[in-house]
């Protein structure tokens, strides 16, 4: 099977953790530092705070950038491991590269986000209490036909998108993260959607260890 | 100088030993700048910049809007400059650091007061129609001199940049996809390129204000590090016509006119030297690109 | 009872209200140990929700001032919504118009793009204030609705963009002062214009998430909008300046038209009625086995989850992460969001199916009101 993204991890110098992922017109960068000293209004005093900047490819962040951030930092506070970190902060920023879809939809960024944010997580060092992915699904109009990484005109001709994220344990897509679906389908529609993306990331997750273990054979390349 | 970074004053005696014996960390001669590795991307005004470790990213756009009401013959042409905590946890999220506010002005006088775009080329119906270009300048990683590398990928940005053609009828615009018509390039009249020195003083203050001898050390391009520790800075922005289009040194180490003289001549051979690099590689990417388009354009044929 | 009194004798005695506020989650834990929620509903069971017009609607009322085209209020125990629907006129953009597929070079293109793409979902701007005795800037949870309302009403297909195009007609004057109109089909205008619809929400004394109720207002103030019939005044029609440029290319200033609403003619805005939908939160909760302290008689009682519908006050709003969101028509699905699962508490495949099927239920029953 040929990969259908690209991804890289440790690619700056001045953050803890970053990475850049693509995957069809898709691309973007996502730095994580932390845990770091944080702002007094932001501690909290049994767990890390969490801060999420996404910064859009063209023009400056509104509001549709901040429900994106909401919808990120709900997946990273459940997986990141914040009580190892008392009144730290662990700071997240998402750069778009390329959002490759139309400005109405955010399906193919926020997947990306969270995948670019996991990559990013892992070479931070940051502590996460379980491997996740994710993954977008549209349904087409006509023939109720699932589209895995549906481009910018898959979407406009579909009945509905979906933004789906598994936790992983052993290679298998195990809890569901997070999900969201947006255009008309029903609900035999929407769990097989689950279903289809779960698969869909299994799958995929072979590729995606592969480049963690290069990473990290990378990084401890002084210990052989 | 950015908050949050602090060099030992240890450090900072013994970089001033190795900058009086004309040594710096990198290896690199007090005058000379860091390798710039400039990369296109496959969508016209798409580059990626790095100056030794600064990174910066910068994304040209164009789109149809409506004129400033005082100013009917011109197109609109913006610059923003945003620091995010991605190019080091020194920069705050959401607020305008006064380093930042200095970084977005430069550059806005480098390249917009300069008239590096011509503005009235952007002009489609005087007063109701222009183009209204934006560059979005994102920036990945800070080691220093984030104003050099700014300008620059602004620069080749824009003469990358090729917005999609238009026909004018009557009242009407017609625009045409890029697989219709060829897109056209703007109209970059010269290309400002700014050229950054840092100020060190290895004698003291009195020599430095009275004393005949400028000893004052002069570098070109700081990094982070020996920007923490300069005492003052200049940019000096200057095209390859030897025109110089912006001159910025807002107070610190006071330092003779003719070592501003000396300054120039270094910052032109800097410029002359980028200009013939990013005019071969616009040409670079053209000839690929056609060559891209060739190939297309026999395969069609083929498949008749 | 009489062990667990003689424990609570030398523990900390904490008045509810104190708990909920303290400890939260174990304030929680012991109301739905009893078969209760904190605001003393059973588990899925829905507040009741009133929907009234306003009359303050510019079409609604005799004396046709304000601007305001349609209005709602949504009240909800304690909670009050008011959603006001305003609007403006935007020019449609050149790139719409002139489409180069719409002018092709003979034919270069298919057209078939063109038919499907003309006709897309429309939505508004809403601004969703909540009322907290605060000023300033919006906060990041107004900031989030409005941008979420504005997100599930352009998937919705409540609204079309075809049914915002406003049809110009021209107003004339004789010699005489007569007025004339002549209508949009024989009146052809150079430039085509649309409505942009803003809506204002307003949250009076919030409790949980607001989001349902929000959306609730939103749609009922939708279905009592107007939209003012607008003419183009003839006496500013179409100016021309001839204008060299520097270029030398000729090209033209032109003016704007001068569009005038009516105050007294108006027509109601056209919504797609079988999509209207009701959105529902529902909220899931494993309850623990008694107390969580070890008791050996009962070691077998088993975590229960349990779905908590409509979430209501600070206990449920700061303690309940995993949620589930629905906005439905009653038969099919416009959004789905499930949020908050993770591998300790993982969000059941029945949860969702349960909670899907009451909102269909919840639905049906408050579509009619709306």
């Amino acid at each position: 099977m040929t990969t259908s993204f690209n991804a890289e991890l440790g690619i700056l110098d001045r953050v803890d953790g970053s990475a850049s992922y693509k995957f069809g017109a898709t691309s973007l960068i996502c730095s994580v530092s932390g845990p770091i000293e944080a702002k007094a209004r932001q501690e909290l005093p049994t767990s890390a705070a969490l801060e999420v900047t996404i910064r859009p490819d063209v023009g400056v962040s509104s509001t549709r950038e901040k429900l994106t951030e909401d919808k990120l930092k709900s997946v990273l506070g459940s997986v990141i491991s914040t009580f190892l970190y008392p009144r730290q902060l662990i700071q997240v920023v998402v750069q778009i590269l390329d959002a490759g879809e139309a400005p109405c939809y955010v399906v193919r960024e926020l997947v990306g986000c969270i995948n670019a944010c996991y990559l990013a997580l892992i070479d931070a060092k940051v502590g996460i209490s379980e491997s996740f992915y994710a993954k977008c699904v549209a349904i087409e109009q006509n023939t109720g036909k699932l589209i895995l990484d549906p481009t910018d005109r898959d979407l406009t001709s579909s009945k509905s998108h979906h933004a789906v994220c598994f936790s992983l344990g052993n290679g298998k897509s195990k809890s569901l993260l997070y999900s969201e679906s947006f255009g008309q389908f029903t609900e035999e529609e929407l769990l097989k959607v689950l279903d289809f993306a779960a698969e869909a990331i299994e799958q995929e997750n072979i590729g995606v260890r592969k480049v963690i273990s290069e990473a990290v054979s990378n990084d401890y390349v002084w210990m052989s | 100088m950015f908050k949050g970074f602090e060099v030992s004053s240890n450090e900072q005696a013994f970089t001033l030993e190795t900058l009086k014996s004309g040594i710096r960390f990198d290896g690199r001669k007090l005058e000379e700048m860091r390798d710039i590795d400039i990369r296109l991307g496959d969508e016209y005004g798409y580059v990626e910049v790095r100056l030794g470790n600064t990174k910066a990213i910068v994304r040209i756009s164009a789109q149809l809007a409506v004129p400033f009401e005082d100013r009917p013959y011109e197109g609109i042409f913006q610059i923003s400059t945003e620091i995010s905590p991605m190019a080091g946890p020194m920069f705050e999220a959401g607020r305008q650091s006064i380093d930042e506010v200095l970084i977005s002005r430069l550059v806005e006088k480098a390249v917009r007061r300069s008239g590096a775009l011509d503005l009235e080329s952007l002009c489609i119906i005087a007063g109701s129609r222009c183009w209204a270009v934006r560059a979005d300048v994102h920036f990945l990683d800070y080691d220093g001199n984030f104003i050099d590398a700014t300008c620059l990928a602004v620069m080749v940005g824009l003469s990358h940049f090729k917005k999609p053609d238009i026909a004018i009828n009557g009242e009407e615009i017609v625009l045409f996809s890029t697989d219709q018509r060829d897109p056209v390039p703007l109209s970059v009249l010269h290309i400002p390129l700014c050229v950054t020195f840092a100020f060190y003083n290895p004698n003291d203050v009195e020599e430095n204000i009275k004393g005949s001898s400028s000893g004052e050390l002069i570098l070109v391009d700081p990094t982070m590090k020996e920007e923490a520790q300069s005492l003052g800075s200049m940019t000096l922005t200057l095209n390859k016509n030897r025109e110089i289009c912006q001159i910025s040194k807002a107070g610190g180490l006071p330092i003779d006119a003719p070592v501003i003289m000396d300054c120039c001549s270094i910052a032109y051979s800097i410029v002359e030297r980028l200009t013939e690099k990013i005019k071969q590689l616009l040409k670079d990417d053209e000839a690929k690109r056609i060559d891209i388009n060739v190939q297309r354009a026999l395969s069609a044929a083929n498949d008749r | 009872m009489t062990s667990e009194t003689a424990t609570a004798a030398n523990s900390l005695k904490l008045m509810p209200d104190v708990l909920a506020r303290v400890a939260p989650d174990v304030s929680l834990q012991k109301h739905l140990h009893l078969g209760l929620r904190p605001c003393l509903r059973k588990f899925e069971e829905f507040r009741h929700v009133t929907v009234d017009k306003t009359g303050l609607g510019k079409y609604e009322t005799e004396d046709k001032n304000g601007n305001i085209l349609g209005s709602s209020v949504v009240k909800s125990g304690d909670t009050i919504v008011l959603c006001g629907i305003t609007g403006g006129i935007v020019e449609d953009e050149q790139e719409a118009i002139d489409d180069y597929r719409l002018k092709l070079e003979d034919g270069i293109i298919s057209n078939e793009e063109t038919a499907s793409s003309s006709r897309k979902n429309a939505t508004v701007y809403p601004v969703v204030q909540i009322e907290s005795g605060r000023t300033g800037p919006p906060s990041e949870e107004e900031m989030i609705l409005s941008q979420r309302l504005h997100d599930t009403l352009l998937s919705s297909g409540i609204l079309n963009t075809e049914d915002l195009k406003i049809s110009l007609s021209l107003k004339s004057r004789d010699e005489n002062g007569e007025v004339s109109i002549i209508g949009p089909d024989q009146f052809e205008a150079k430039k085509s214009y649309s409505f942009v619809l803003y809506a204002s929400i307003q949250v009076f004394s919030r409790s949980g998430p607001m989001f349902d109720l929000c959306w609730g207002s939103l749609v009922a103030a939708l279905r009592n909008t107007f939209l003012p019939q607008v003419y183009v005044d003839e006496d500013q029609l179409d100016i021309r300046m001839p204008v060299r440029s520097k270029g030398g290319e000729k090209a033209t200033i032109s003016e704007e038209y001068k569009l005038v609403c009516d105050n007294a003619k108006a027509t109601k805005l056209v919504i797609d009625e079988s999509m209207i939908s009701w959105s529902s939160t529902f909220g899931v909760v494993t309850v623990h086995s008694k107390d969580g302290d070890i008791d050996m008689d009962s070691g077998d009682v088993a975590n229960e989850d349990v779905l908590l519908a409509d979430l209501e006050g600070e206990v449920e709003d700061t303690t309940v992460d995993r949620r589930i969101h629905v906005v439905t028509n009653g038969q099919t699905l416009t959004s789905v969001t499930i949020t908050g699962g993770s591998e300790g508490v993982p969000i059941p495949r029945d949860m969702i199916r349960k909670a899907i099927e009451q909102a269909k239920r919840r639905s049906n029953d408050l579509v009619q009101k709306l």
